[in-house]
């Protein structure tokens, strides 16, 4: 358990970094990115929304080595990181 | 992994993220400061500042490839400045609509009147929330994206039905 802290303040904290996560979600949506795998592969998509549980992350135009797939759903235990550029506009 | 009092305090500062790649020949880590830890996956989210103090790139991490956390020194006025900088990343989400009250409430009324035209039950809860059909909430500031409901099909045919509001 947490030392020193009341389960008000560890509740506000969670429902802090929580809406935070949940912003960041929303913001990175529909902005292209970098998708780096766990096969040492850079490949570039135009991600379209997370999945709540962060489980699946679904893209759109997915380049990869053989080939460009028009849509897709990565599993994060397939991702070691995913980068996006905050100042890049949204694409459709 | 930091427990989640460790991640806020950490919050906001650089820290080093040594990665799991899948493979044990080839480590990986990346440098940035934490933006936010979801208490829920695990992941994390950092953001590599550039020499102007600005978010360059934001790096979103999923748990299952954080092999460790390390925080790294940073000097106390540019923290402050890198604090000011990632809240108001996340403040510019929040509060996007600059209506005034009587704006929402009139945008509010007039979605409920359309609604009861086409005959559909809509009831008023104290909290301003509206519940259509006893399925569908619409809630402040009731614009077209503030329609919620766990059916689909339902939510896709009420939104059907507002987009022909003017």
């Amino acid at each position: 358990m947490s030392s020193g802290i009341t389960k008000e303040e560890e509740q506000r904290r969670r429902a802090v970094l929580r809406e935070r996560y949940l912003i960041f979600l929303q913001k990175a949506a529909h902005k292209s990115a970098i998708i780096g795998t766990c096969e040492n592969t850079k490949l570039t998509a135009t991600i379209k929304s997370f999945q709540l549980s962060s489980e699946h992350v679904i893209v759109e135009n997915l380049a990869t080595p053989i080939g460009n797939i028009p849509k897709a759903v990565l599993r994060s235990t397939d991702i070691v990181k995913i980068q996006i550029d905050p100042k890049q506009t949204t694409t459709n | 992994m930091l427990s989640e009092n460790e991640m806020w305090d950490l919050l906001g500062r650089k820290i080093q993220v040594d990665l799991d790649t899948g493979d044990s020949r080839r480590s990986d880590s990346t440098v940035g400061n934490l933006m936010t830890c979801d208490p829920v996956s695990q992941s994390l989210v950092i953001a590599k500042m550039g020499s102007d103090s600005t978010i360059q790139t934001i790096e979103w991490i999923p748990s299952s490839s954080v092999k460790a956390i390390k925080p790294l020194e940073g000097s106390g006025s540019d923290q402050n400045v890198v604090n000011s900088v990632l809240d108001k990343y996340f403040e510019q989400s929040k509060g996007s609509s600059e209506d005034s009250e009587e704006v929402i409430k009139a945008r509010a009324l007039k979605v409920v009147e359309y609604l009861r035209c086409h005959h559909l039950d809509v009831t008023e809860k104290p909290n301003g929330t509206y519940i259509i059909a006893g399925t569908v909430r619409f809630e402040r500031p009731y614009t077209n994206s503030n329609f919620y409901c766990d059916i689909p099909i339902v939510l896709k045919r009420i939104l059907k039905l507002v987009e022909e509001i003017n």
